[in-house]
C-alpha cells in the first residue's frame, strides 16, 4: 500500500470486513436515529457528531498512536523493526496513520455525516471546510505528540509500563483538548482578529495556520526522534530552528500595539524557561554519551561533538542570552513605556526588582538543572526526574514559605529568585548552590567512568 | 566479509567492549561464546547497527554499518535473543511484510516469501497465524524473516534457547544449509554443545575483550600445540606410566584403552612417540589428531589466563599473535 509496508501491516491488523461493517452500521444507526425522528435540532446533531469525533480522535486515537510503538516494545518486535530497511520517515507516517487508521475511519465517518446534516441545513461550506481542517489537524498534532512522547519514553527505557503509555496518551489528549478549546473560543468570539507582530489576522484562519505549522513541526520532530532511534546521528539544527520559531511566534503574540521591545522580549524568555525544563525532562541524561561528546570535542571533531550536545543545554544558553538582553533593555526605574500587558502589572509590583530577579532566575534555573543532573547520575536514575521535580517543588513552595515565615522575606533568596536589596544576599546563596552542585555533579560523573575513559575525558 | 576494528563501548561505570578487533571470513559460521555479561550481545548489537560504539567501526562487505544503518540492514539479518512476531498475522503476511520492509522489490515479494518459507520448511504453515505456532516453528519463522532478503551476513543471538532437542538439531541443519547457500553467520550462545554442531570458528569474548578467534579444531594449533587421540587394541594399565615418561606431553584424558594428549605440533615428535609406544609392545590401533571440541577449546582458553591480541590475516581469515 503506497509503498509503505509499515502502513500496510497496520491496515492488515486493524481492518477486517467485520470491523469495517461494524463501524458503518453503528454510526449509520446513530445518524439515522438522530435524523429520521426529527426530534433533534441541526445544531444538536452537529454538536453530537463533533463530540463523537473528538472522543474518538482525542481518547482512542491518542491511545492508538502511543500503542503503535508501545505494542512493538511489549511484543519484542521493535528490535526487528529497527533492523528493517524502512526509513525513519516511513516508520513515522506508517505508525502515525497506520496505527490510528481505524479510529480515523470511524471519526471521519462521523464528521462526514455531520457535514451532510449541516450542509442540508444551509451551513456555509467554506466555514465547514475550515472547521474540518482544524479538527483533522488537531488530531494529527495530538497523535504526533502521543507517539513522540512514547518515543522519548522509549529512549529513557520507560515505555514498558502501561502507566507510561497512558502518560503518552494523556500528553496527546491535553494537546487535543487545548486545540479544541481554541476552536470553541473562536466560535464564541466570532469574527474577532488576532494581532501578531502588530498585524491583525482573522482568528479562525490564524488558528488554522498556526495549527498546521505546529503540526508540521511535530511531525518533523517525530522524524528526527525516529532517526535517533534508528542510530542515525542528528546535529541539533532542527531543535535550534524550532527554538527560534517558537520564540519568534511567542514574541509575535506579545507584540501588541503600544508595547516596548522589552515587553515583547519577555514572552520568548518565559517560553525559553519552559522549554529548558521540558527538553531536560524529555532527554535521557546519559553520562556515557556526554563523555563521548566531550571526547569528540577534545579531538576537534566538532560535527560529531554536536550530535551529542544536549538540547536542554542549547535551550538554556539561548534563554540566558535573551534574558541578559532583556535585562539590558529594561529601564532601571518604573516608566510608562513598559506597556499594558501582564508585564505591566508585574512591573507595578516588582518593577525595580525585575532586572535583579531575572538575573537570579537564570542562576536558579542552572541550579535546578545541576540538581536534576546530580540525581540522574546517581543510582536511581530511572526515577531521578520525578524525584527531582518533587524536591524542587518542595523547595520553591513550602520551603520558601517556611523560610519567609521563620527568617523573614530577605532570606527568600536562599530558595528562590528574590531581590533582598543586597547583592551578596541576593546572588550569594544561589551562586554557592550552583558551585557546590557543580562539584557534586562532576564527582558523580567521574565515578561512572571506567578508568580508561576518565583518562580520556 | 565482516571487519571489526577497535570497537569500544561503555555502560555507566563499566567498559562493555574494550578495543575489539577481528576479521570474519566469508562463508563461515562463527560461534560467539563467553560467560554471561562478557559483551557478546553488545558486540552483536553494535555489528547489527542497533547501538553505536564509542570508538571503532564495523564494516560489512565494504559498508560501514554506522554510516548508513538502513543500507547495512538490507545486507544483513539479525535475530535478537528475545524476538517477537506479529501473532495476529499469518505466516505469509509476516514474511511478505518483512520482505517489503527489507526493501525487496514489489515484484519479488511473493517469491521471496515463498523461498524463505521453503528454506525453513514452513510452506505448509503459510496460512496459519503466527500466534498459533509452536516455539520451534516460531523460531523458524523468525529466522525466515531475518533471511528473507537473502542477506550476506546473518547474526543470531541465543537462537536455540527454549528449543527442544529435535528443534535444535533442525536449527543446526538450517544454519549449515544457509552457510552453504552463501551466508556468513555469527551465532552467540552460552550453550556450547549446540554450537559445536555447526560452527566453523569460535570467537571467545571475556570482560569485553576478545580472547580468541580461530577455526575450530585448530585452536590448540594456534598455540603451537596439537591434540592427539590414541586408541589401543588391548587395554593396558601401563599406558599411563609410559605416557608420563614422555617429555613435553600433557595428558588431557586417559583410561586403559584410550588417551587424549596434547603435545608440540611437530610430526617428528609424534613419530617418535608412536615408535616408543610400539616399542613398548602397546597394541596401538589408532593415533591421530583429535578434533578439539568447542567446549574443550573454550575451556582451554578461558583457563589459559590473560587475553591475547587478535589481528586479521591467514588463509582462514584469522590468526593469533
Amino acid at each position: 500500500m503506497i509503498g509503505n509496508p509499515e502502513f500496510t501491516r497496520n491496515l492488515w491488523l486493524q481492518f477486517s470486513w467485520q470491523r469495517v461493517l461494524a463501524a458503518v452500521v453503528v454510526i449509520g444507526i446513530l445518524y439515522y436515529a438522530g435524523t429520521a425522528t426529527g426530534e433533534f435540532a441541526t445544531s444538536t446533531m452537529a454538536n453530537a457528531g463533533r463530540w463523537i469525533f473528538n472522543i474518538i480522535i482525542g481518547f482512542w486515537g491518542t491511545r492508538r498512536a502511543a500503542d503503535a510503538l508501545a505494542e512493538e516494545v511489549a511484543g519484542n518486535t521493535w528490535e526487528t523493526q529497527r533492523m528493517s530497511g524502512l526509513s525513519a520517515w516511513q516508520m513515522v507516517w506508517g505508525k502515525l496513520l497506520g496505527g490510528t487508521a481505524y479510529p480515523w475511519f470511524c471519526a471521519l465517518l462521523c464528521l462526514a455525516l455531520t457535514d451532510i446534516v449541516l450542509l442540508q441545513a444551509g451551513a456555509n461550506a467554506s466555514d465547514l471546510l475550515i472547521l474540518n481542517l482544524d479538527l483533522i489537524l488537531s488530531g494529527l498534532l495530538a497523535h504526533a505528540v502521543s507517539l513522540g512522547v512514547a518515543l522519548l519514553l522509549l529512549r529513557k527505557a520507560q515505555l514498558r509500563r502501561r502507566l507510561m503509555v497512558t502518560f503518552a496518551q494523556i500528553c496527546g489528549l491535553l494537546v487535543y483538548g487545548n486545540t479544541i478549546i481554541g476552536d470553541l473560543n473562536n466560535a464564541l468570539r466570532g469574527p474577532e482578529t488576532v494581532v501578531w507582530f502588530g498585524n491583525a489576522y482573522h482568528t479562525a484562519l490564524f488558528h488554522l495556520v498556526s495549527l498546521a505549522v505546529f503540526c508540521a513541526w511535530a511531525w518533523f520532530g517525530l522524524y528526527r526522534l525516529m532517526r535517533a532511534e534508528l542510530q542515525y546521528s542528528n546535529v541539533p539544527w532542527v531543535w535550534c530552528a524550532f527554538l527560534a520559531f517558537a520564540m519568534i511566534y511567542a514574541a509575535g503574540l506579545a507584540d501588541q500595539p503600544g508595547q516596548t521591545i522589552a515587553a515583547i522580549l519577555g514572552a520568548p524568555v518565559g517560553l525559553g524557561v519552559i522549554l529548558v525544563y521540558g527538553s531536560f525532562l524529555a532527554e535521557p541524561k546519559d553520562a556515557v554519551r556526554y563523555r563521548w561528546g566531550l571526547a569528540a570535542f577534545r579531538q576537534g571533531n566538532l560535527a560529531k561533538a554536536l550530535t551529542f550536545l544536549p538540547l536542554w543545554l542549547i535551550t538554556y544558553v539561548v534563554t540566558a542570552l535573551l534574558a541578559l538582553v532583556l535585562i539590558a533593555l529594561l529601564p532601571a526605574q518604573p516608566t510608562a513605556e513598559i506597556g499594558q500587558t501582564w508585564l505591566a502589572s508585574w512591573w507595578q509590583e516588582y518593577g525595580p526588582h525585575t532586572r535583579i530577579m531575572l538575573a537570579a532566575g537564570i542562576l536558579f534555573v542552572a541550579r535546578d538543572l545541576l540538581f536534576l543532573l546530580l540525581l540522574n547520575f546517581g543510582q536511581w536514575r530511572q526515577r531521578a526526574d520525578i524525584a527531582g521535580i518533587l524536591y524542587l517543588l518542595i523547595a520553591y513552595f513550602p520551603l520558601a514559605w517556611i523560610v519567609a515565615f521563620v527568617g523573614g522575606p530577605h532570606l527568600l533568596s536562599l530558595v528562590l529568585p528574590y531581590d533582598s536589596g543586597n547583592a551578596v544576599l541576593t546572588f550569594g546563596p544561589v551562586l554557592v548552590q550552583v558551585a557546590v552542585l557543580a562539584v557534586f555533579v562532576r564527582q558523580r560523573w567521574r565515578a561512572q567512568a571506567v578508568p580508561a575513559a576518565i583518562a580520556a575525558a | 566479509m565482516i571487519d571489526i576494528q577497535n570497537l569500544t563501548y561503555d555502560y555507566p561505570g563499566r567498559r562493555a567492549l574494550d578495543n575489539v578487533s577481528a576479521q570474519i571470513a566469508p562463508l563461515t559460521i562463527t560461534a560467539l561464546v563467553g560467560p554471561n555479561g562478557a559483551g557478546k550481545s553488545t558486540l552483536l548489537r553494535i555489528c547489527a547497527a542497533l547501538d553505536r560504539p564509542f570508538a571503532g567501526s564495523v564494516t560489512i562487505d565494504g559498508l560501514d554499518v554506522h554510516d548508513d544503518p538502513r543500507a547495512a540492514h538490507r545486507r544483513m539479518g539479525f535475530l535478537p535473543d528475545f524476538f517477537g512476531l506479529y501473532d495476529d498475522l499469518t505466516v505469509q503476511q509476516c514474511l511478505r511484510y518483512r520482505a517489503q520492509a527489507q526493501g525487496v522489490a514489489s515484484s519479488s515479494v511473493v517469491a521471496a516469501a515463498q523461498r524463505a518459507a521453503e528454506r525453513l520448511d514452513l510452506t505448509d504453515r503459510l496460512k496459519e497465524k503466527a500466534g498459533t505456532l509452536s516455539r520451534g516453528l516460531r523460531q523458524r519463522l523468525a529466522i525466515a524473516q531475518a533471511i528473507i532478503h537473502d542477506p550476506k551476513v546473518l547474526m543470531l543471538d541465543e537462537p536455540a534457547s527454549g528449543l527442544d532437542p529435535e528443534a535444535r538439531i533442525a536449527l543446526a541443519a538450517v544454519l549449515r544449509r544457509l552457510r552453504d547457500d552463501g551466508m556468513t553467520i555469527i551465532v552467540s550462545s552460552h550453550i556450547l554443545a549446540e554450537l559445536e554442531d555447526y560452527s566453523t570458528h569460535m570467537m571467545i569474548i571475556r570482560d569485553g575483550r576478545l580472547v580468541d578467534y580461530a577455526p575450530l579444531g585448530q585452536a590448540a594449533q594456534t598455540l603451537g600445540r596439537v591434540r592427539l587421540r590414541l586408541d589401543l587394541a588391548d587395554r593396558s594399565d601401563a599406558l599411563e606410566t609410559a605416557l608420563h615418561q614422555i617429555a613435553d606431553l600433557t595428558i588431557i584424558s586417559l583410561d586403559a584403552g584410550h588417551a587424549v594428549i596434547e603435545m608440540a605440533d611437530d610430526s617428528l615428535a609424534h613419530a617418535a612417540l608412536l615408535k616408543t609406544l610400539v616399542g613398548q609392545d602397546f597394541k596401538v590401533a589408532s593415533f591421530a589428531p583429535d578434533r578439539l571440541g568447542l567446549q574443550d577449546a573454550y575451556l582451554t582458553h578461558v583457563k589459559s589466563g590473560a587475553p591475547q591480541k587478535i589481528t586479521a590475516g591467514g588463509s582462514a581469515g584469522v590468526s593469533l599473535q
